[in-house]
């Protein structure tokens, strides 16, 4: 009833990932980049998300994007694109029969299309700004962008948001997008991922046909490492119209493949992750000062970022910040109880059964795997992973990742000033 | 279609090839169906949904309600509308009489301690700020008052502060009392489930509680103002314009919903739809624009929702009016037909392939119809659709009387979308 995995290549080295489940009418076909806004070195920033816009915007068969949109909306395709900070992918959920259809799709569009210097201009001028001002009016969103920037520093490739800013998206050039493409755009940097029904042997031509037709170039990327605090640093910006103050309290997190990786999630999920966690019992349910609250982690190469965020109104933040400190400095000095670490482990490794079942979600978390590892983590190999953290790896990641002097708030709303966190947040996680 | 003994309808649609199961419990029930003067609050609806979670005699607080549900990775939550409340969960299927256990249990037996309300009242009140704060959020609020005027349907759906507040324990019980009753339920249970054994163990678990109570024949009719109706609120720190402007169309059932289906896929539904090509490629004036229709007991509409470039709204207006001209003066092409129909069916096809989903399309079919609606005959009558029906169905509802229009943004000046209103005529 569940997926069967299998991982092959194309002849020119691209990764292929096959996970198959006869029982779905529907298959994902993802195509995966292992670069996004951190590899743009040399062109500005906003190249990586103005690519995947351009992709499109038309080619020399299919001129413009209606002539591309029809193809996919034809099929009731659940299309889209996205990029982050180090990876890119185009992928589309369609009925199993129209699957060589959306594959010699997705390969036209992503290299075929023409890169016009007029697209690239409505493009960056029209919705790509757009698309930046709207994560602006949204104060959660505008909330993350500043973390991201306070956490990482301003001139670093994760402290800039995705889509840049609407002065560097206005000189980005054809050349630039090229440039980009050639360079990242290869097949030892893309996976393939087919999640749903579909028949292996009927795929495996198609995709060599198409990407197969890649030449293959050696590949290698470097990224720059961020600027992260070895003081505490916090910034607020005001804004009167709001009624809430949209805070962050954060650290440095883990990177990638760190050992530590499974006990972090235990962390997360053991914090703010679900209903059942600390901070909704606590800080939601006892002081009935928040709708809104949870935990995240995020790992990148060589960085990763750990973070509490809420929206609060001003009356009431000082006294919820103070909550918080007080379960981030719990964590650093009590081993979670057995319970609550068994509640939290049945809740990953169950979940993932629930979750996974959609092809679109299986084949985002195989790409993930498949980019940041290098292979493919199995079901059972999470279940083993997550399974095996004991209360002693929580606390010494919570004592790794929670320290004072590395403490970061961040605020948009009706607040000017958020030092007095910061000196809570000293006195609380020093103790 | 089963009923239980105290008439509570249930849908059991198995399918064996799924390792999930999905339940989904609906009431009839919501913000419309606030009426004041029986002594109930604005936002009550909303307010007793988030007080099942708090605890009932069985399982004494929120920690005994979720933890079951999050110990097992399950997805689960609650929403209410204006006109139903819908409680759901999706698990591995061996935990389904578990989560069947607990949702019946939390909808009949929450004690709505007053401790507890008051606290609620609390989060709720964030709730209530997070949407305003939020101009995406906050727009289809204002949107619903220009298109339904001063009545229960026009409110937003989580109330006002102040009747937050004034929301007790002996109100919530009062309103659970009048509405979650057996003849305003609909239980669906989807996925990998035994449906002789279901049935049975839901007759346990909900068939004690009697049928009595007002169910939903009560509401307060929508009274639509009969006028061209704009709704400007200015917010000087936005940088976009977000708009929603809608046409009163048709209420649950018309007979011609499918045909209104086919022209909002056409003008908005996707990405090669006319208003994202003219608004969003040829215009360079958003980034994101939609249409969506919405029906209701007695009344519903066809809304376009767009986040627009703030300099340039009148222009990104008038390319949506022009649209919309053009459609009810030339109607649609035979391929555009064609292409939405394959659109609309293909999605249907895959959406309810999730337990979930299925669920709520079956529970809620069954409040607002009558009968669950199977998905072949939705496919039927989509691909009955022809040209001229949807041509029809632009020419009634894109019109004058019918406009109404919802802009969040720094401007408060009506008078330009006035007279973009009058192009499009009777």
């Amino acid at each position: 009833m569940a997926y069967q995995i299998t991982q092959t290549s194309l002849r020119n080295g691209t990764r292929v990932i096959l996970a198959q489940n006869p029982n779905l009418n529907a298959v994902t076909f993802m195509v995966g980049f292992g670069a996004g806004s951190r590899n743009e070195t040399g062109v500005p920033k906003g190249t990586a998300h103005c690519l995947e816009h351009l992709t499109f915007r038309g080619t020399k068969r299919l001129p413009n994007q209606l002539a591309i949109e029809t193809v996919f909306d034809h099929m009731g395709a659940d299309s889209n694109a996205s990029t982050w900070f180090e990876c890119t992918n185009f992928y589309a959920t369609v009925p199993a029969k129209c699957l060589p259809t959306v594959i010699d799709a997705e390969y036209e569009a992503i290299y075929g299309s023409l890169l016009r210097h007029r697209d690239i201009r409505k493009e960056t001028l029209g919705p790509i700004s757009e698309e930046a001002l709207m994560y602006l009016d949204d104060p959660e969103s505008y909330s993350s962008e500043l973390f991201h920037r306070v956490l990482f520093g301003r001139q670093t490739q994760l402290g800039v948001p995705i889509v840049g800013t609407p002065k560097t998206v206005a000189t980005i050039r054809q050349r630039h997008l090229l440039s980009f493409r050639r360079q990242h755009y290869v097949p030892a940097n893309t996976v393939i991922i087919l999640a749903g029904q579909f028949d292996p042997d009927e795929v495996i031509p198609r995709l060599e046909a198409t990407f197969g037709q890649r030449p293959p170039v050696d590949y290698s990327a470097t990224v720059e490492p961020p600027n992260l605090p070895r003081q505490p640093r916090q910034t607020a910006v005001y804004r009167r119209d709001l009624k809430q103050v949209n805070l962050n309290i954060g650290f440095p997190g883990l990177e990638h493949n760190h050992p530590d990786e499974a006990a972090m999630e235990v962390l997360v999920n053991v914090l703010g992750g679900r209903p059942s966690s600390r901070l909704f019992r606590i800080v939601r349910i006892q002081s009935a000062l928040v709708y809104r609250i949870m935990a995240f982690a995020m790992p990148f190469i060589g960085a990763g970022e750990f973070r509490v965020e809420t929206k609060i109104s001003p009356k009431g933040l000082m006294r919820v910040a103070n909550l918080i400190l007080t379960q981030l400095a719990k964590l650093r000095k009590e081993p979670v109880s057995e319970k609550e670490l068994a509640l939290a482990k049945d809740n990953l490794d169950h979940g993932q059964t629930v979750v996974l079942i959609d092809p679109e979600e299986m084949a985002d978390d195989l790409l993930d795997q498949i980019l940041m590892t290098g292979r493919v983590v199995t079901p059972e190999q999470y279940t083993a992973k997550i399974r095996a953290v004991r209360p002693d790896d929580v606390l010494r990641v919570a004592q790794t990742v929670i320290q004072p002097e590395r403490c970061v708030v961040v605020g948009v709303g009706p607040v000017r000033d958020l030092s007095p966190i910061i000196e809570l947040a000293q006195k609380k996680l020093g103790e | 279609m089963h009923r239980l003994s105290n008439g509570t309808r249930v849908i059991i649609a198995p399918n064996p090839h799924t390792p999930l199961a999905s339940i989904m419990i609906a009431f009839g029930t919501g913000a419309r169906d606030e009426i004041k003067a029986g002594g109930y609050e604005h936002g009550i609806s909303h307010f007793a949904e988030h007080m099942m979670f708090r605890g009932t005699r069985h399982r004494p607080n929120k920690r005994a309600i979720v933890g079951w549900f999050d110990a097992n990775g399950a997805k689960y939550n609650a929403s209410t509308s204006h006109e139903n409340t819908i409680y759901y969960a999706t698990c591995v299927a061996s935990g389904l009489d578990m989560a069947a256990g607990i949702l019946t249990d939390m909808v009949q037996n929450s004690l709505f301690r007053p401790e507890d309300v008051e606290a609620e009242s609390g989060v709720i009140v964030q709730e209530a700020r997070m949407y305003f704060d939020s101009p995406e959020d906050h727009v289809p609020d204002v949107a619903q008052r220009a298109m339904y005027g001063d009545s229960p349907l026009g409110d937003d759906i989580v109330g006002t502060e102040a009747s937050i507040r004034g929301i007790t324990s002996e109100k919530l019980a009062t309103y659970r009392a009048a509405h979650y009753v057996p003849r305003n339920t609909v239980i669906a249970v989807t996925g990998n489930v035994n449906e002789a054994a279901m049935l049975a163990f839901l007759e346990q678990c909900y068939g004690g509680i009697s049928d009595t109570g007002i169910g939903s024949e009560s509401y307060l009719p929508a009274k639509p103002p009969g006028e061209p109706t704009i709704i400007m609120e200015a917010r000087p720190d936005l940088t976009q314009a977000h708009v929603m402007m809608g046409f009163l169309g048709y209420k649950h059932g018309h007979p011609r919903w499918p045909a209104l289906k086919v022209l909002s896929t056409i003008l908005g539904g996707n990405m090669s739809s006319r208003l994202f090509d003219a608004v969003r490629e040829r215009g360079n004036l958003a980034y994101h624009v939609a249409s969506v229709p919405e029906s209701y007991r007695d009344t519903g509409e066809l809304c376009v929702v767009a986040g627009l470039d703030a300099d340039k709204l009148e222009r990104a207006i008038e390319v949506i009016v022009r649209e919309l001209v053009e459609v009810k003066t030339n109607g649609v092409t035979a391929a555009e037909l064609e292409a939405a129909k394959g659109c609309l069916n293909n999605r249907l096809l895959m959406a309810v392939q999730d337990p979930g989903t299925l669920a709520v399309r079956l529970a809620l079919s069954t409040l607002n119809l009558g009968s669950p609606k199977p998905v072949e005959a939705q496919i039927a009558e989509v691909d009955a659709v022809e040209g001229g029906d949807v041509l029809e169905v632009a020419r009634e509802l894109l019109t004058t009387p019918r406009f109404r229009l919802a802009v969040v943004s720094e401007f408060d000046d009506p008078s330009p979308y006035h007279a973009l209103a009058e192009r499009l005529g009777e």
